[in-house]
């Protein structure tokens, strides 16, 4: 049996600073959780898309994007980025 | 002293025979053209191939999968032609039980009159007089035949082989690409070398046949086309107008089941899976469904990379999900079950120690690749959820919107796949979470995908959300128990 690694394979770790670009990014555009409409957001992983799927632009991300409102029925969300605009 | 004539069961052997072996070697070439590519071992790795038969090339920066690779080839030479993989599987599997059926009777008829004196040689005389042969074809001069019989050397010696060993060579070939096969016998793959050896030697042995078809058909023109069909149409030399123009009406004949063949399954696909699959399915549950898989292949031979068929739901949703590593997935069981429920990824791996299994993949498009799977056996959640009596198949639901999805597939709409209740407790039935040791990929199935070992791999539906136990498929989808089933017209069962 091989050693389990509990990465998932086409998730792409990101540094503080990349991270804080994102955010930056998000309130540039006044992005909104769908399910409570709060503003404030923790940023996870990346998922590159631009691989993965033909409808995607190439240097397509999808961002892990966690709202902070304890409120909020459902807090996991994301955001779509290009690579240029976080990397 | 056997005379070595014409009876007339070997005659219509023959006849049938021909048409049998038209109609697989154009319903093989139908198989060929989903994976136009030939390898070596078990491993179907993208440029490895030792033949190819396309000229497509694939993106090297976007995911593709072996449905983008497939070929369209020309009605004329494939049955019934233009994509149609599952109209050419159940040509090839119905003529291969009527070839089969033929052949055996064939070798009983030869061998209970004395016939086989006229292919099978009892001297070693025959290598030199076959070499004599040669020389006199190429010479262009008929050699002598054999005293007192009707073939001379070298046909006598080709017969032999094309009759004792091509056409059983064929079958057992064949045989080695059952998954069902593969799963319970792995040392008969091995055997052959490897799964896609054995599909290069298949292919080897198609070449083989048209190579001997056409020899022998320019051979009967040399010696005399109307006098040799005499013999094999009527048993005797009599009018020779006669014996060809009853030659060219068989030959007609032959071409127009062709036509009709070609016809139908372009025109009404449906009938021809429902017909054609009537017959071939109650031979495939007899003879393969028994077949439970005992694979345990060693960690060199995991493939460095597994090839995929289908591409992953393009939902944000699926997305947003599979960013935060499917933490809000969740798995609904239910339908005919005394206690149905929602699991997620944490539920399902608390469902007892993880099964890991490396097994060999068939996939419907004759590649293959070996991985290790992670999981839960499916038997654990079947004792969780409890079926009720009536329960006697599982509908898989996927979160795959194939005409969204997937632009290579015919047709449209959810994923499903339903499985016989009988699959569902053998030991290597799995719901897989991880891959070599890994979160399942996500062009693999993430986060959960079916196992199931002795099945070709279209039946392991990947990115599932829901199960169901039925009593009955016909009222989902198109009836025909999935939607590779309902949309390009695969048998439901597919042990091959």
């Amino acid at each position: 049996m091989i050693a389990t690694n509990t990465r998932r394979p086409e998730i792409t770790m990101l540094t503080e600073g990349q991270k804080s670009r994102i955010l930056n990014e998000v309130r540039r555009k006044a992005g909104t959780c769908p399910a409570c409409g709060g503003r404030e957001f923790i940023v996870g992983d990346a998922l590159y898309l631009g691989f993965l799927y033909v409808s995607e632009n190439l240097d397509a991300y999808m961002i892990a994007l966690t709202c902070t409102n304890p409120g909020c029925p459902a807090p996991r969300t994301g955001t779509r980025l290009p690579g240029s605009q976080f990397l | 002293m056997v005379v070595l004539d014409y009876p007339a069961w070997l005659r219509i052997e023959h006849w049938v025979n021909v048409l049998f072996l038209t109609l697989l070697i154009r319903s093989g070439i139908e198989i060929v053209a989903t994976h136009p590519k030939l390898y070596r071992g078990n491993d179907s790795r993208p440029g490895t191939e030792w033949a190819r038969f396309t000229r497509k090339t694939m993106p090297t920066d976007k995911l593709y999968d072996t449905l983008d690779e497939e070929e369209s080839y020309s009605s004329l030479v494939s049955l019934p032609g233009h994509k149609n993989l599952g109209m050419g599987r159940h040509w090839h599997f119905v003529t291969v039980i009527g070839w089969i059926l033929t052949g055996i009777a064939y070798y009983i008829l030869l061998f209970a009159t004395g016939q086989w004196h006229r292919y099978l040689p009892y001297s070693w005389s025959i290598f030199p007089e076959t070499w004599n042969d040669i020389l006199t074809y190429l010479s262009f001069k008929l050699p002598p035949l054999l005293p007192g019989e009707p073939l001379d050397a070298i046909q006598k010696l080709t017969y032999a082989g094309v009759i004792f060993l091509l056409a059983p060579f064929q079958i057992l070939t064949g045989a080695a690409q059952s998954p069902a096969v593969e799963a319970r016998f792995p040392w008969y793959v091995r055997l052959w070398g490897g799964r896609q050896s054995a599909r290069s030697l298949h292919f080897l042995g198609l070449l083989a046949f048209l190579g001997f078809i056409a020899v022998h058909l320019t051979m009967v023109g040399l010696w005399g086309w109307p006098q040799l069909n005499a013999l094999m149409i009527f048993g005797h030399v009599g009018h020779l107008g006669w014996a060809l123009a009853a030659s060219l009406a068989i030959v007609a004949a032959i071409v127009v089941v062709h036509i009709a063949a070609t016809v139908w399954s372009l025109k009404s696909p449906r009938s021809v899976q429902r017909a054609l699959g009537f017959v071939i399915n109650h031979g495939r549950l007899v003879a393969l469904r028994p077949m439970v898989s005992r694979q345990r292949y060693p960690q060199s031979a995991l493939s460095p990379e597994h090839r995929v068929n289908g591409k992953p739901p393009d939902s944000d949703d699926y997305k947003v999900m599979a960013v935060h590593h499917f933490v809000d997935w969740t798995l609904h069981v239910g339908g005919l079950v005394e206690y149905p429920m929602t699991l997620t990824l944490a539920d399902l791996r608390a469902l007892g120690d993880k099964q890991t299994q490396r097994v060999l993949h068939n996939c419907v498009q004759g590649w293959s690749s070996v991985g290790e799977w992670g999981g839960v056996p499916f038997r654990n959640l079947v004792e969780l959820v409890k079926p009720l009596p009536q329960a006697r198949h599982i509908c898989f639901l996927t979160m795959q919107d194939t005409g969204r999805d997937e632009p290579s597939a015919e047709g449209a709409g959810q994923f499903y796949e339903v499985l016989d209740m009988s699959l569902a407790r053998h030991p290597q039935c799995l719901l897989a979470y991880e891959m070599n040791g890994a979160p399942l990929p996500i062009e693999h199935g993430a986060p959960l995908r079916l196992r199931i070992e002795n099945q070709v791999g279209f039946k392991m539906a990947k990115w599932i959300s829901q199960i169901e136990f039925i009593s009955d498929y016909h009222a989902i989808g198109q009836g025909m128990g999935g939607w590779r089933e309902d949309n390009v017209y695969y048998d439901k069962d597919v042990e091959v």
